[in-house]
């Protein structure tokens, strides 16, 4: 089958290490050979390759980067632990479940999972050691709790999915929220649980507890008040319909900046050129990959090959349950060896006809998709938040990997959850 | 002379990445400022902020090449004898060159048409000719990248050490 040959073409191309962008850009090329009436010819390439990325909701990709490294570099993530820290006091599992708080607020800020893993893990990692937690326990509960950096809104990977699936980004992100927050809790609750049976240094905690306490909780509070606010400028701007996606990045940006420059003074003007540097850094790489795989895309639909996907998935799978599980057995394996962005821009193309012929909201669809990724960001061999955690704490990636199994398994959990019932995806649509 | 010249060599993707990096959340803020403080919707920032967003992706494209940022897969290469990957490697270089010179051959074709036809954007009137013409600028800087990582790959320039190891791709 010659449709065959043009993913195994494809897949040769990435085993042998061709960069992603590129072997996308090959294989659309080489399209024209094994179909030899196909109309995509290289001007169409050139030109598709251009328009791809000549949209407006993309450019909130750089933008939140580049408030994410404001933030992280600004400390933000340790102020609102701080808040969080508070309230856990001496509970049992407090620490650790401020710690993943924190990452679903610090979620609300960052787009990307490792950048919340890093955020979040350089601040709160050494105060946890501290206290007498194991060392591979937090490391591994952080490379989890980061991955909540793409589920809770704003989210790189569901701009991406608005991008090619054509759904809206605001809309995608209003559906993260509750997803992210049960995903949040079953990570909590597992945090729990060991906390429960492994014990807690009591003393260190009382003391630390009382320590923050004796700072009064006003002067705590006004001290994290700015860092509060900026999940809720964000996601209440996205919300009430105020501005768009793009716009609200941009307002991250300059808000980020502000409160870093004049508020908690924690960066100078000296440090912009540092930061625009890294989020150039982080974001070319994304973008080619962007406009390469938006031509794969159009080059397969050229092809009829989601139809003759779609068709042969339907006669093979008659319900939407089975169906389902299958996808979410795929995805995670994807996952696990390719690269966000690109496993998006490639299968929802693919993926979109089926699931819409089984009647599944293409909004719930992009949620599913997104927690599956977020998974992979803590499976090896690929996993993102484990080489970011790895490198905070200076643990093997293998140790923490095999650490974060229980974490995993609350994830996968919450990810059925999120599956079979649309209802925590689009309530509030509604 | 020679040290302006290393100085290009190592960043002149890295500072145009910079600068339109500025430029798009400048432009972007302008447009913000407009609409909810002086109620008056501006059409042009949006387009052109989405043009210095082509040109980013392309100037971008070589950058990557440049410091080895691309995202890959390099599990299976990882695990070859170090001399056969190094001949994989260079393999690859050839497939990306290759890629470069025939995309860019009907690119400059297809530019051709574009100018002709003289398309323009709708806010700003733009020939969308030096739209388009970011694609071909990449392939060309590309081109040079992919030449530059030749060379060091086969050892020709064994004075400098070969410094182009595997970092970390894109880590979104």
């Amino acid at each position: 089958m010659k449709l065959g040959l043009i993913f195994i073409g494809f897949f040769s191309l990435l085993f042998i290490c061709v960069p992603i962008g590129f072997s996308l850009g090959i294989i659309s090329l080489l399209a024209k050979v094994i179909y030899p009436n196909l109309p995509a010819n290289a001007e169409f390439v050139f030109r598709h390759m251009v328009s791809a990325v000549d949209t407006y909701p993309i450019v909130a990709v750089p933008l939140f980067i580049l408030s994410g490294i404001i933030m992280a570099r600004g400390g933000v993530s340790l102020k609102l632990f701080d808040v969080f820290a508070y309230f856990a006091g001496n509970r049992t599992g407090g620490l650790p479940t401020a710690v993943t708080i924190t990452c679903l607020f610090y979620g609300a800020i960052s787009g990307s999972a490792p950048a919340t893993t890093a955020a979040v893990g350089a601040m709160t990692i050494p105060i946890l050691v501290s206290m007498g937690y194991e060392k591979v326990f937090v490391t591994s509960l952080v490379a989890t709790a980061g991955s909540l950096g793409v589920i809770i809104p704003p989210s790189i990977p569901l701009i991406i999915y608005g991008l090619s699936s054509g759904q809206s980004v605001g809309s995608l992100f209003i559906a993260g929220i509750i997803p992210g927050i049960v995903v949040g809790l079953s990570i909590i609750l597992v945090s729990y649980i060991y906390c429960r049976l492994k014990g807690e240094d009591k003393e260190k905690l009382n003391e630390n507890s009382l320590r923050l306490r004796s700072k009064g909780f006003l002067n705590i509070f006004k001290d994290s008040f700015w860092a509060l606010l900026t999940p809720v400028i964000i996601l209440g701007g996205i919300y009430g319909g105020i501005v768009t996606p793009t716009e609200a990045a941009n307002i991250s940006v300059v808000y980020s900046l502000i409160i870093s420059l004049f508020i908690y003074k924690s960066l100078t003007i000296r440090d912009l050129p540092g930061i625009l540097r890294e989020a150039v850094k982080i974001t070319a790489p994304i973008l080619i990959v962007v406009s390469t795989a938006t031509v794969f895309g159009r080059v397969l639909t050229l092809l009829q090959a989601p139809q003759i996907i779609a068709n042969t998935i339907t006669a093979v799978f008659h319900t939407k349950f089975s169906l389902l599980i299958v996808i979410n057995i795929f995805l995670l394996f994807v996952g696990m060896i390719m690269d966000t962005t690109a496993a998006i821009l490639i299968l929802t193309p693919i993926l979109l006809p089926v699931i819409t012929r089984f009647g599944i909201n293409p909004i719930h669809f992009g949620v599913i998709m997104v927690v599956n990724l977020a998974i992979a960001f803590v499976t090896p061999p690929v996993g993102l938040n484990l080489y970011v955690a790895s490198s905070i704490s200076g643990l093997p990636v293998t140790r923490i990997a095999n650490k974060a199994l229980p974490f995993i398994g609350a994830f996968i959990i919450a990810l059925m959850l999120i599956t079979y019932v649309p209802v925590v995806s689009l309530y509030l649509l509604k | 002379m020679r040290k302006i010249l290393i100085w290009f060599d190592r960043h002149i993707e890295e500072m145009i990445l910079m600068i339109l990096l500025s430029l798009m959340v400048i432009v972007v803020v302008v447009q913000v400022f407009m609409r909810y403080v002086m109620n008056n919707s501006l059409s042009w920032p949006e387009e052109i902020t989405r043009y210095f967003f082509v040109w980013f992706t392309f100037i971008g494209m070589s950058y990557c090449i440049s410091n080895n940022s691309n995202v890959k897969i390099d599990m299976i290469v990882n695990a070859l004898p170090e001399k056969l990957q190094k001949v994989v490697l260079f393999i690859v270089d050839v497939f990306i060159l290759l890629f470069f010179l025939y995309l860019g051959m009907h690119g400059l074709s297809a530019l051709q048409k574009i100018s002709i036809s003289g398309q323009q954007s709708p806010a700003l009137g733009i020939p969308m000719k030096y739209v388009f013409a970011s694609l071909e600028a990449g392939i060309g800087l590309g081109i040079i990248r992919i030449i530059q990582s030749m060379i060091k790959r086969t050892g020709l320039l064994a004075g400098r050490s070969a410094s182009n190891g595997t970092e970390e791709g894109g880590t979104i």
